[in-house]
């Protein structure tokens, strides 16, 4: 291209309303039909308001006919999507046409699986219980600063992550993002959180998983206390660490529900309760 | 509990369903540890609150809601297993067994959410069919805000207006048997499940093996949470890079 086409930018305004539309409302109209469907298309409603001339009803209607449609990805993560597609409709409104069909809805619906697959195993499997495990620490000995800290921490991390991606998706368009989902930085972050993860999970089962048996034996030469004198002479918490592997093999490998696990976890306890053996 | 005090209650429950904290009202009103300090905080003991909030938190610990799916409404859960051990005077680890059928019942809210949204997104197709952009928060904030209001305010201010009376009157039938102490070591058990499902995302690999290390350095050091966690950190990033260093000589071989 000789000239370089003059891109009709939204305000600064516009665009900061677009990324808080979708920080917060992205799941407010949460439903069955099309789930972050109308929060998507309430995040690109302040760009098409500036973009489009307020006269040009029909560019106005295509634009949010555009975005009505089904959408789900890990929002926060999924912001990128959403910088990228208000970039994308500032270019359509100088006049770029041929990216208003298949491209924008390919880019959307090609985005948002692999960004929600990194986006819940980042933030649910890891951010969330990685915090949320070292503020146990604090609250389960009566500090309210567990719970405090945890939520400040959760939530600023969340505005600088969101804000973070959605400027990469605004500014350095698709590349970018393909470069971040394929470049080996995400998986290098994921697997050694996955290590902290997992040393803190081998904590948290020492700390909060309890079980203790009340069997003992009369013998000759005393009391035999089947938990004082044999598991935790073995090692302390080593049923607890047996119940939680148990538990974790059904879950894996025979895939039975946590629904399920609780029921079965329930009967089993309650059982050997009654007829004495823990307790 | 004052009538003052459930609907409190009944406001922290829609928080967690509410895009109003950030958007991330299921990471913060939905964390049964956050929600035992401000339901104690509304019951006048915050402390005991966090306690026993964080006792609850442990089952929920690996709880995934992905693609529209909700196992388990850790909120309700939280709510009302804090207020009932605050003021019945039952112990955290029994009072999960109050917590987990309530998370089960509390997932009848997320369905009921999740249709009566549905109507909106038609609304939302007439302003957009209209051109008009600047109606759209009508379609994707204020109408589906004001049912969501409804639908998580009322039962839970009810249940813990009306309910926790009723958890009061089986406490004090209980007294005296064996059933708190069964329902306790049962409390005892079920973190293993919060615990599973999070290893069931990341215990894989090499990871596995700083599984028992966190186990050991709690069982024979005594570390806590946070000299652990600090202590992972450290772990992680010294396997990472010898990991790293390890590949590129391979590659070099």
């Amino acid at each position: 291209m000789s000239e370089e086409l003059k891109v009709k930018k939204a305000s600064k305004k516009a665009v900061l309303k677009s990324f808080l539309n979708w920080l917060f409302m992205a799941h407010s109209c949460y439903n069955y039909e099309r789930l972050q469907g109308i929060g998507f298309l309430h995040a690109m409603s302040p760009i098409i308001n500036d973009v489009y001339d307020k006269k040009d009803i029909e560019a106005r209607k295509e634009a949010m006919q555009r975005h009505t449609a089904f959408f789900n990805t890990e929002p926060r993560l999924g912001s990128m999507i959403v910088g990228l597609c208000a970039a994308m409709e500032e270019r359509i409104a100088s006049g770029e046409k041929e990216l208003a069909g298949d491209a924008m809805a390919s880019i959307k619906y090609g985005l948002m699986g692999p960004i929600s697959g990194i986006g819940d195993t980042f933030i649910q499997a890891i951010l969330s219980p990685l915090l949320l495990s070292m503020a146990l620490g604090l609250a389960s000995d009566g500090s309210v600063l567990g719970p405090v800290l945890y939520m400040i921490l959760f939530i600023g991390i969340i505005l600088v992550l969101g804000y973070e991606c959605y400027m990469l998706g605004y500014k350095k368009g698709d590349e970018a993002i393909l470069n971040f989902i394929e470049s080996g930085v995400i998986n290098k972050v994921i697997s050694g959180a996955g290590i902290m993860g997992c040393t803190v999970m081998g904590a948290l089962v020492a700390n909060f998983v309890s079980l203790n048996t009340t069997v003992s034996f009369e013998m000759t030469t005393g009391v035999f206390d089947l938990q004082a004198n044999f598991f935790d002479a073995l090692m302390p918490k080593l049923l607890p660490l047996a119940v939680t592997l148990l538990v974790y093999m059904g879950m894996k490998k025979k895939e039975i529900s946590a629904l399920k696990m609780m029921l079965i976890l329930i009967v089993t306890g309650a059982v050997l309760g009654t007829v004495g053996i823990i307790g | 509990m004052a009538l003052w005090q459930a609907i409190l209650c009944g406001i922290f429950y829609y928080l967690n369903a509410g895009p109003w904290v950030c958007g991330i009202g299921f990471y913060t009103f939905g964390r049964p540890m956050v929600l035992g300090f401000f339901v104690g905080l509304v019951l006048g003991d915050p402390i005991t609150g966090t306690i026993v909030g964080a006792t609850i938190q442990m089952i929920y610990l690996g709880l995934m809601s992905t693609g529209g799916s909700y196992p388990a409404d850790s909120s309700l859960a939280g709510i009302i297993g804090t207020a009932a051990a605050i003021t019945t005077g039952l112990s955290a680890q029994e009072a999960i067994a109050i917590a987990v059928p309530i998370g089960l019942i509390g997932t009848i809210f997320f369905q009921l959410r999740m249709v009566s949204a549905v109507p909106c997104t038609h609304l939302a197709d007439k302003y957009a069919a209209e051109g008009k952009p600047e109606k759209v928060w009508l379609a994707n904030v204020a109408i589906p805000q004001i049912i969501l209001a409804a639908i998580y305010v009322i039962p839970c201010t009810l249940a813990c207006y009306f309910g926790i009376g009723a958890v009061q009157g089986i406490v004090n039938a209980c007294e005296g048997t064996r059933i708190l102490a069964i329902l306790s070591a049962i409390g005892g058990i079920l973190p293993a499940i919060g615990i599973a499902m999070n290893m069931k995302a990341i215990f894989k690999g090499d990871a596995r093996y700083f599984f028992f290390i966190g186990f050991l350095l709690v069982v024979y050091f005594n570390l806590n949470l946070i000299g652990i966690g600090c202590l992972a950190a450290l772990m992680a990033i010294i396997y990472t890079q010898l990991k790293k260093e390890n590949d590129k000589e391979a590659e070099e071989l």
